[in-house]
């Protein structure tokens, strides 16, 4: 009698409820779908600066060029040589009807020079609205 | 009662294996998501027409950062980034049309230009001018 007692208690203590488990991984997995944006650029190793004061980036009508710590420009994921620089913004301009935002995301090592020549380029292409990629000073440490 | 338990085994989906797929799809869409979140300062660079509006000399401030990482501002040599934004802060109040110039030696560190004009934007400083010294 004791024994089928024990049995029948560890029986029900022991379930995990487990028929909303589907469900918690059906929502799950419709957020990650939706947030996923595949095509993301990798970009190159580089160190970015820190800033505060800072602003978020919207994806929208953006063009990444990223400048490592030699002074090498690189666009989607493709190095290319500084003179190209305004012939690359001139068909992104155009493509987004003049709309273009440029992130320029430079080592933080960089010499300014190569930063002003970026500069140079896009003036020649007018893609005048630039945005510096830092990332957010945390505890204010610099 | 021979049609009965036909319909009963036929009739359903197998469904234990359900939250396995799920939790598989999950972790994939989970892997190749990249949340976008680049935060940066923004600028706008002088388009031709415009670049050429003179400035009267003092309406202007301007701010040296040579090859060493040395900022002089109107050519007095100043360590702190609070000192600078403090003297900068006390012109802006006595003249609401000051322009920030920050000229930057061509050798210097990209971080050095960016912490200056990081602080100018956080005094709120608007006008401000990138320019580049270059060693002739």
């Amino acid at each position: 009698m004791s024994v089928i007692k024990r049995k029948e208690r560890n029986a029900t203590a022991n379930s995990i409820p487990s028929s909303s488990m589907s469900d918690i991984a059906f929502l799950l997995l419709v957020f990650f779908m939706v947030t996923t944006v595949f095509k993301v650029d990798n970009g190159i190793d580089i160190k970015l600066p820190s800033a505060e004061k800072v602003e978020k980036l919207s994806r929208k009508n953006l063009s990444v060029i990223w400048i490592n710590e030699q002074g090498k420009v690189a666009i989607e994921d493709k190095f290319v040589p500084m003179e190209f620089v305004s012939n690359i913004m001139d068909q992104k301009m155009f493509e987004t009807n003049g709309e273009l935002i440029v992130e320029v995301k430079a080592d933080k090592s960089t010499k300014y020079g190569a930063i002003d020549n970026v500069f140079e380029e896009l003036k020649a292409s007018q893609a005048l609205k630039v945005v510096l990629g830092a990332k957010v000073d945390i505890g204010g440490v610099r | 009662m021979l049609r009965k338990s036909r319909l009963k085994s036929g009739g359903g989906i197998p469904d234990s294996s359900m939250s396995d797929i799920a939790f598989l799809l999950l972790v994939f869409f989970m892997v190749t998501t990249g949340f976008f979140n680049d935060k940066g300062l923004s600028i706008m660079l002088p388009g031709e027409a415009q670049g050429s509006a003179k400035i009267p000399k003092k309406n202007l401030c301007k701010i040296f950062i040579n090859s060493a990482g040395e900022t002089y501002v109107d050519d007095q040599s100043m360590e702190d980034m609070s000192t600078i934004s403090n003297y900068i802060q006390a012109r802006m109040k006595e003249n609401d049309k000051l322009v920030v110039i920050i000229k930057t030696d061509e050798n210097a560190r990209y971080e050095w230009m960016l912490n200056i004009f990081d602080e100018m934007k956080k005094i709120g400083m608007k006008k401000i001018s990138l320019q580049v010294n270059k060693k002739r």
